[in-house]
């Protein structure tokens, strides 16, 4: 495996612009939400990049994709 | 005069077994306890005639084949409510969200269908925070549950109704949903012992999903005894649940009493003393049940799982991400039939793209393998549930803070079986204290013959608030 990591954090800087994450919210169909609910698409957003910040803190290298939950039947 | 309510499951059992408690008798008894007071204590919704006049034939015909010799086991002719998230056929199904409001199961959950062979008696539906998405809501059309402790404090979520019921003697076993510690947290909060089982060990089937990959389905009772008879009914392979093992499911009662000779423990410190710190007065009821269990025979040594902020996120992230999965198109089209805080759970998910959530899957399973290595070499691991007070109706900063401050979250990642039962009460609130044994894959018995021996030993041995 190729010593690739991710959690560099690069490419989500949208996350944190009001324009750039209207505009990505319009191409999500999410703008129902906002007109219900103002300010819901800014803290979502800004829940998920303190999440996917902590992650950055963390870098991974990267394994085997591994879709299927564990245990299984392998106890 | 019995004392109904503070009846275990096992002592009803026995009851009912040699014919000196009839199951309509019992069942009319909590009936009145109920009527009496769910209005305040709010755990059962939508508890209609017809649902009670259901519950009494289904006694009826448990306490006919009795008299016929007839004898289902263990939960012959007892009473019990399921989470607002399991299908009961002919009972709507909500999850207490509007958007489901009229949502009809067209058959029995697989959990359902096992308790129907075992005899047991479906009373009703219990309260959850809405989808199960945790939150304590605010904005619920139903009305919130209530901690029977002391009505001032919250239960905990998401199965609420759940923990309340049980607490309140208004049933002696309830089944409950935990995709981010939803049968743990609030079992520790309301003095319950709270199973998630292993990931696959409970079939989901007819069970509302929230996170494919982090539901679970598990018992609540107040001992536990009580938990291990109901987890033997529901344990066991649904080919309807692709998650399901074909496991053999082990007896959960074979080890109840024995001593802890041999066993390995570990005590993960680190999760209520640095990581994270818990209160005062959790960590010293948590030290001291080790102490207990070191008395019993266990030998006690120290256990690590590094990164548990890493290991969080990834399971909240995921979480809004499945959780979006199942629900995003119902929010986008309708979000007035969504509660506010469903609303800022899920839709965390829709920021997530297709990359972001292959590599969660990706750092879940270096996770997985962390978690696997620091359990290799101990029989189970002891930590926190609880870490602060349980907060107060309405305090949503104190809630905010419990909110976070919790290591439920890495077993339902991993999908190790994890259990709580209480430790104690707090002299400051009069609320119980908790602590949580997580087991290796699929050693429910050995996680029940270290809490039975931890019950037996402890001192601990109020089953409620009394």
């Amino acid at each position: 495996m190729a010593d690739i990591k991710h959690g560099n954090g690069d490419g989500r800087e949208w996350l944190y612009d009001a324009d750039s994450l209207r505009v990505h919210a319009q191409s999500l169909g999410l703008d129902k939400l906002e007109t219900h609910d103002p300010g819901l698409l800014k803290s979502t957003a800004m829940a998920t990049a303190r999440y996917l910040a902590i992650l950055d803190a963390h870098p991974s290298h990267l394994g085997e994709p591994h879709l299927v939950p564990q245990p299984k039947d392998t106890p | 005069m019995i004392d109904y309510e503070a009846l275990s499951l096992a002592e009803a059992s026995e009851r009912i077994q040699r014919r000196e408690l009839c199951p309509v008798t019992y069942l009319d008894a909590l009936l009145d306890s109920i009527g009496g007071r769910n209005p305040t204590v709010n755990a059962f919704i939508n508890l209609t005639e017809q649902d009670v006049d259901h519950a009494r034939q289904s006694a009826m015909r448990s306490a006919d084949a009795l008299r016929r010799g007839e004898n289902s086991g263990p939960l012959h002719g007892v009473p019990y409510a399921l989470k607002d998230l399991i299908d009961y056929q002919g009972v709507p199904t909500t999850g207490q969200c509007m958007a489901l409001a009229s949502n009809m199961p067209r058959d029995d959950a697989f959990v359902v269908k096992r308790l129907k062979a075992s005899g047991a008696v479906f009373l009703g539906k219990l309260s959850t925070d809405e989808l199960a998405c945790g939150g304590q809501p605010t904005d619920s059309a139903w009305p919130v549950p209530v901690n029977p402790w002391n009505a001032d404090y919250i239960t905990g979520g998401s199965s609420s109704g759940s923990a309340a019921a049980v607490a309140a003697g208004f049933i002696p076993f309830v089944l409950g949903t935990d995709t981010g510690g939803s049968i743990r947290n609030p079992s520790s909060r309301c003095g319950l012992v709270g199973m998630k089982p292993t990931y696959g060990r409970v079939s989901r089937g007819g069970v509302l999903p929230l996170s494919w990959s982090q539901d679970h389905v598990g018992p609540m009772t107040r001992t536990v005894l009580d938990n291990a008879l109901v987890l033997q009914c529901i344990a066991g392979h649904d080919p309807a649940d692709p998650a399901s093992a074909r496991m053999p499911v082990d007896s959960y009662t074979a080890k109840l009493g024995a001593n802890l000779k041999g066993l390995r423990i570990g005590v993960a410190r680190h999760m209520y003393m640095g990581d994270l710190n818990a209160d005062p007065e959790q960590i010293e009821a948590i030290e001291h049940a080790v102490d207990v269990l070191r008395d019993t025979g266990a030998s006690i040594t120290e256990c690590r799982i590094e990164n548990l902020d890493e290991i969080n996120a990834v399971a909240r992230l995921l979480l809004g991400a499945d959780g979006y999965a199942v629900h995003g198109q119902g929010l986008r089209e309708h979000p007035e039939l969504y509660g506010r805080g469903v609303r800022h759970r899920l839709v965390q998910g829709a920021w997530l793209s297709a990359s972001d959530y292959i590599q969660l899957q990706q750092r879940r399973a270096a996770i997985v393998d962390r978690i696997k290595k620091a359990m290799s070499g101990i029989d189970a691991l002891v930590t926190a549930s609880g870490y602060d007070h349980t907060p107060k109706v309405g305090d949503v900063a104190a809630f905010a803070k419990s909110y976070d401050q919790q290591v439920r979250m890495p077993f339902n990642l991993s999908g190790h079986p994890a259990l709580v039962l209480p430790t104690g009460v707090s002299s400051r609130t009069g609320l119980p204290l908790s602590m949580q044994i997580v087991g290796r894959y699929f050693g429910e018995s050995l996680m029940y013959q270290i809490a039975g021996a931890y019950e037996a030993n402890s001192g601990w041995t109020s089953r409620g608030p009394g």
